[in-house]
């Protein structure tokens, strides 16, 4: 702006000239200061923590003995179910595993808990997990679902891994060892982990 | 003689002083009035935009995560029979974590005056090209204050189509261009 405020100061002898000068110092102006607003930029910062949450839905299941003997176990088939539901974003080249343990001793030893695994069953999206084969469930942690990417399975029951378990007595079980009582009030806790592998 | 020496002074004088009226006239008829083409926008406010991608549930999807807080803002002045548009565009596009969609709805402008154009629906971010936001812009204005002019709704969401290669991300920067251009 200067330089054109000088121009018409100055512009009694050679008019034509300044004028000319004064139109490509306009022209360079304009190119200058307006190419600057055509266009605007926008930073943005965006993040992905990673997620590993997991979730059981059902109801608590019961198991009954059969008869005064003592010598019949029934495992809940109608009574619930219990789903397993996990949410999951990794970071690259790692994965998660859901393990499951017993957190209870209550247990007799003669009674085993087994747990099966099903597929997930296909309501949520991306890279669930793999089931493992059935397990014996003791206190120490076990792998039951491997292999889980960034994922989600849905929410509620239904939706995730159904989760069966059946109840089995060791081969050399003496029941009638056994009270009463001890048999008809045994609580036994479940836990699931859910863990990222490096 | 001198009479005729004395005429033919004033004879040139007068030519001099009607030379001068004639350039002194033309000098004023050089004024002329332009309106000079205005084609400006900014983002308002122009801070940066951070947004984090999270889950709370167990089992559910990751929820979209919005952001409305800035607003575009333009003033133009464009020749007759002219409409000009505003595009968006992203160079560092790749830098959007995988899995992941960006997307831009704009409300449209209610304050201001003119011909300030209409926003388009909606659009995905995830390319380098521009894609035109606001149409018909004429000769108008937004005006300036906060919450003026048109709303930018950004939704950062979860391609559904692609979840499996969703990746944790600690931060990842990306740069959104705004250009007015001509149609």
């Amino acid at each position: 702006m200067l330089s054109i405020t000088v121009l018409f100061t100055n512009q009694k002898g050679m008019r034509h000239l300044d004028l000319r000068l004064l139109f490509f110092f306009m022209l360079l102006a304009n190119c200058l200061f307006a190419q600057e607003d055509y266009t605007t930029k926008l930073p943005v910062q965006v993040a992905i923590p990673p997620i590993a949450k997991l979730n059981v839905s059902g109801t608590t299941l019961e198991f009954s003995i059969i008869g005064d003997d003592n010598q019949q176990i029934k495992s809940p088939s109608t009574i619930g179910e219990i789903w397993l539901n996990y949410s999951s974003v990794v970071e690259p080249n790692t994965s998660n595993t859901i393990y499951a343990s017993l957190t209870s001793k209550e247990l007799p030893p003669e009674i085993i808990i087994r747990l099966s695994i099903g597929p997930n069953a296909g309501a949520g999206l991306g890279q669930t997990g793999t089931p493992t084969d059935p397990i014996v469930l003791t206190t120490f942690p076990q792998p039951i679902i491997c292999n889980i990417g960034s994922c989600f399975t849905g929410q509620g029951t239904k939706k995730g891994h159904l989760l069966t378990y059946s109840w089995d007595l060791l081969p050399n079980a003496d029941l009638e060892a056994m009270s009463k009582d001890e048999l008809s009030n045994l609580k036994v806790g479940i836990m699931y982990t859910i863990v990222t592998n490096e | 003689m001198i009479k005729r020496w004395t005429c033919l002074l004033f004879f040139l004088f007068s030519c001099f002083i009607c030379e001068q009226i004639k350039a002194q006239y033309y000098d004023s008829e050089v004024i002329s009035i332009t309106v000079e083409e205005v084609s400006l926008i900014r983002i308002y406010p122009a801070t940066e935009i951070s947004m984090n991608l999270l889950s709370d549930v167990a089992g559910e999807s990751m929820a979209p995560i919005t952001n409305s807080a800035t607003y575009l803002q333009l003033t133009s002045i464009a020749p007759a029979n002219e409409t000009r548009k505003v595009m968006a565009s992203i160079a560092n596009y790749t830098n959007i974590p995988s899995g992941t969609l960006l997307k831009l709805t704009l409300t449209s402008c209610t304050t201001g005056a003119g011909a300030f154009g209409s926003p388009t629906s909606t659009i995905t971010l995830n390319k380098s090209s521009n894609q035109t936001i606001i149409n018909n812009i004429g000769s108008g204005y937004t005006g300036t204050y906060s919450n003026y002019g048109f709303r930018l709704n950004y939704s950062w969401e979860v391609d559904p189509t692609n979840y499996a290669s969703l990746q944790a991300t600690s931060a990842a920067s990306i740069t959104i261009t705004y250009t007015i251009s001509t149609n």
